[in-house]
């Protein structure tokens, strides 16, 4: 018994060890964390995983190309460029702020540079492990006025997409209601 | 339903439309019945992330806005019942004469979402797709995280009622009678929950060596 207790104190001390080794050492970062990763515009979830790096979030560069629709194109000498089409943001690979950091095949790249570059919208739920990405242009169409032109799409009970584009020609009554 | 079904058969031929926007983090599924009693002919979409709620800041359904022939907006979010003879005389009016209802009180424009509300979005749709593939439990702590950013949103309350206690809602009717007593339980929870903190900063004041 008492060596068993022994270990546990031993296992707590060394855990609580690397813990403030990795609190101490901002660039090291903490060890990859298995989480579900949600991308609002295309619906997707995944599964992957993300590393802190001092207070940042980060994930590897091949799960947004892979999963998240986002692509690689060189940008010049040591940077590589994360474009959604034609919006391409450059991120120097080196052990700095804001680079992509190498690690063995790894390139971890800071997520909240990117997203907010990109015009898009990001949360790290620690409590649910997940991180929620959303990598479209969130500002896109959500401003309103009266007298301005209103978009808005969204799916039908069957899934289509409907825009009210669609009604053009026509006076519109859009109801909002719920069934709960 | 019912009373838009029989006002949109009275004048769909006058060039209108209704164009029906369920809000339902549960998705077209619960939507679909009440389209489907109404035999509703026209189009009902679903709005999962309450994303125009969220865009116009209304916390509540049913609201309607009106948009013209060229796709400009005439009316912003305002309360409408088609039960009301004086709601269908103004819409009807519009429809008619093209005379633009009275503005509702509400807002006339918006600006950009707030992190807050598209941080609301983001856990909204992340809700739905978990509640899709059956975890509800996550769906629920998503929907509640969101609820903490957006206080009084009755969009997200009632949802959070509605997966809670499905029974309440989903069994023939929508039960108003348990509705008012649950505002009446919560109420009473957070005031209790007011109370226990108060008492506690008390005592830790009285510890407190700096006092």
């Amino acid at each position: 018994m008492r060596r068993r207790a022994l270990v546990s104190i031993l296992i707590v001390l060394c855990s609580s060890l690397s813990l403030a080794t990795a609190a101490e050492d901002p660039e090291k970062g903490t060890e990859p964390t298995r989480v579900r990763i949600f991308e609002r515009s295309a619906n997707h979830l995944a599964v992957g995983t993300v590393r802190m790096i001092g207070d940042a979030v980060h994930v590897p560069l091949k799960l947004l190309i892979d999963e998240m629709g986002l692509e690689q194109k060189p940008v010049g000498e040591g940077r590589i460029g994360i474009c959604r089409g034609d919006l391409c943001i450059p991120f120097d690979v080196a052990e700095k702020d804001g680079a992509l950091r190498r690690d063995g095949q790894t390139l971890w790249v800071p997520v909240a540079p990117l997203v907010e570059a990109l015009g898009g919208h990001f949360t790290w739920d620690a409590n649910a492990k997940a991180l929620l990405l959303d990598l479209s242009d969130v500002h896109r169409a959500a401003t309103w006025a009266v007298g301005a032109p209103f978009e808005l799409q969204l799916p039908d009970l069957e899934g289509n997409s409907v825009s009210v584009e669609r009604y053009r020609g026509r006076k519109v009554l859009l109801y909002a209601w719920a069934s709960w | 339903m019912p009373g838009w079904q029989q006002f949109y058969a009275e004048h769909k031929s006058n060039k209108f439309e209704i164009l029906s926007v369920a809000v339902d983090v549960q998705g077209a599924a619960k939507a679909s019945k009440w389209h489907n009693v109404a035999r509703a002919q026209f189009t009902t979409v679903v709005d999962q992330e309450a994303v125009l709620g969220t865009r116009f800041g209304v916390k509540y359904v049913p609201f309607s806005i009106l948009i013209d022939e060229q796709g400009k907006l005439v009316r912003g979010p305002t309360p409408v019942n088609v039960g009301k003879e004086n709601d269908r005389k103004e819409i009807v009016q519009w429809i008619e004469t093209g005379k633009a209802p009275p503005a509702g009180g509400g807002d006339e424009k918006g600006g950009a979402l707030t992190p807050e509300q598209l941080t609301v979005r983001l856990r909204l749709a992340y809700a739905a797709k978990l509640q899709a593939g059956g975890d509800v439990k996550g769906a629920l702590a998503q929907l509640k995280a969101a609820r903490s950013l957006y206080q009084d949103n009755w969009l997200i309350r009632k949802q959070i009622w509605a997966l809670e206690h499905p029974d309440r809602f989903y069994n023939g009717r929508v039960d108003f009678d348990w509705q008012r007593e649950q505002l009446k339980r919560e109420a009473e929870a957070k005031r209790k929950a007011t109370r226990e903190r108060d008492k506690r900063s008390e005592q830790l004041g009285e510890t407190d060596p700096d006092q």
